[in-house]
């Protein structure tokens, strides 16, 4: 009986590790779409500046991402929020990380205050800085899914010896 | 223009403006006659007293606003694209929703002839009256005009409602009946397409008066050329465009037909041909008297 309770126990901790890998592989994966979709959006809104000068609200109303859809923030642009606005209030619900969010938040209160050549250079600078944060949680996912394949595997492979 | 749209003009307004000065303006307008609707013009100062125009009475408020404050109703006025605004900042107004015009009242520094503008001091907000009083009597002017094959002037000065008056006769020459195709060069984004969901009127919206004309006669085959507040500056580059046997339908600022012809710019382009009727627009009591010269 203390037998079968350990093996139970011990099937138990693999299991509870396996869902925990795989909740920080989506939770890096969310991370990573939502950068993508926020320097999406930069580019999106530079592109429209630089060609059209179009102001803010309507620069930023043709652009969709499925990341920044389903946290609602798109959705808060086109009821016609500001960008730093709608930013803070969907900002508890966004899995992005500290440096990140400390960039988005002061490029998105800094946009627009500038001359259009100002307003792209800064812009540039800000996507750039984006991209390389962006490049670093890329690898980091990648680490986070082989993490999650090992201890996959390990799992399985003790729960075999296990009951062998 | 409607008093429905007036009344949104208004409130875009309002909700622009520092909070504090938007909740004594609605306290003081609640008891008054017409509410919000009778609003006219709203004159925010840094440091200073800000003012409220109901109908003709210019009553002064008792909140005091800071620059900054100023700096970001400023802001707010550029939808958070001050980029887009440069220009138009520049020159000394922005245009927000509903056709109102804000002037800029700030400080300029030039860097040879280019302007930089800083440290807001005033902001006007100028809301549009509703429909143009004598907008039916313009428009039977505007059928004389017709007949003469030439153009009319409608001149005033600042603030008697000349853009009010051509907004309006847009809509009776591109509407009704008889519709013409009118083409509007409206340089300062005061015209709404809305207004003009039944006719047959075209908008160039932000151009400048000699490119749009340009562009208007070019692409857009008009009937009817409407170009609002004609400046001594614009007459020159214009006067070439504009004589194509197109008639035009303008405005320019002056109190007399003496003080029109003396503007060296509008007097050429009126020498030329380009006008031959002109209408004096002039408060008279609680409305409006028009002066016709050329008929």
């Amino acid at each position: 009986m203390s037998e079968l309770l350990k093996y139970a126990g011990l099937f138990l901790i693999a299991i509870a590790a396996l869902l925990l890998c795989r909740r920080y592989g989506a939770y890096a994966e969310r991370r990573v779409a939502e950068t993508r979709g926020f320097l999406n959006l930069l580019r999106h809104v530079r592109g429209r500046i630089a060609s059209f000068l179009e102001p803010l609200p309507r620069a930023v109303r043709g652009f969709s991402d499925g990341a920044l859809e389903s946290l609602g923030f798109l959705t808060r642009l086109r009821e016609g929020e500001a960008l730093p606005e709608a930013y803070l209030a969907v900002m508890g619900k966004c899995s992005l990380g500290k440096e990140v969010r400390r960039l988005l938040e002061d490029t998105l209160s800094a946009l627009g205050r500038g001359t259009r050549d100002e307003t792209v250079s800064y812009v540039d600078g800000r996507i750039s800085e984006l991209s390389e944060l962006l490049a670093a949680e890329e690898v980091e996912l990648e680490r986070s899914v082989k993490l999650t394949r090992t201890l996959i595997c390990a799992a399985a492979l003790g729960i075999v010896i296990l009951f062998i | 223009m409607t008093a429905t749209k007036t009344r949104e003009g208004i409130e875009t307004v309002l909700r622009i403006l520092p909070h504090r000065v938007c909740e004594e303006i609605l306290a003081l307008v609640r008891t008054r006659r017409g509410g919000v609707s009778a609003i006219r013009e709203i004159r925010i100062r840094a440091d200073a007293r800000s003012t409220l125009l109901v109908g003709r009475d210019r009553i002064p408020l008792c909140c005091v606003l800071r620059r900054d404050e100023l700096e970001t109703t400023l802001h707010r006025l550029s939808e958070g694209s001050v980029y887009a605004y440069c220009d138009s900042i520049r020159a000394g107004y922005v245009t927000v929703v509903g056709g109102v015009r804000v002037g800029v009242c700030a400080e300029a520094r030039y860097d040879g002839t280019r302007a930089s503008v800083s440290g807001v001091s005033s902001l006007v907000f100028r809301i549009p009256t509703g429909e143009c009083e004598f907008a039916e009597r313009l428009y039977r002017i505007w059928d004389e005009v017709k007949k003469l094959d030439t153009g009319m002037l409608v001149y005033s000065p600042p603030g008697v409602g000349k853009t009010t008056a051509l907004r309006s006769l847009a809509a009776y020459i591109g509407g009704g009946r008889d519709p013409r195709r009118v083409v509007i060069v409206d340089e300062r984004c005061e015209f709404i397409s809305s207004d003009y969901e039944r006719c047959e009127v075209d908008i160039l919206r932000g151009y400048h008066r000699d490119e749009g004309v340009a562009i208007a006669i070019r692409t857009m085959s008009p009937e009817v050329l409407i170009i609002d507040e004609l400046g001594e500056e614009d007459a020159p580059r214009l006067f070439g465009t504009v004589r194509c046997g197109i008639p035009v339908l303008a405005s320019a600022h002056a109190a007399s037909l003496s003080e029109l012809m003396a503007r060296r710019g509008l007097s050429d382009m009126i020498g030329g041909g380009v006008f031959g009727v002109f209408v004096g627009i002039a408060r008279s009591g609680d409305g409006y008297s028009l002066t016709v010269d050329g008929i």
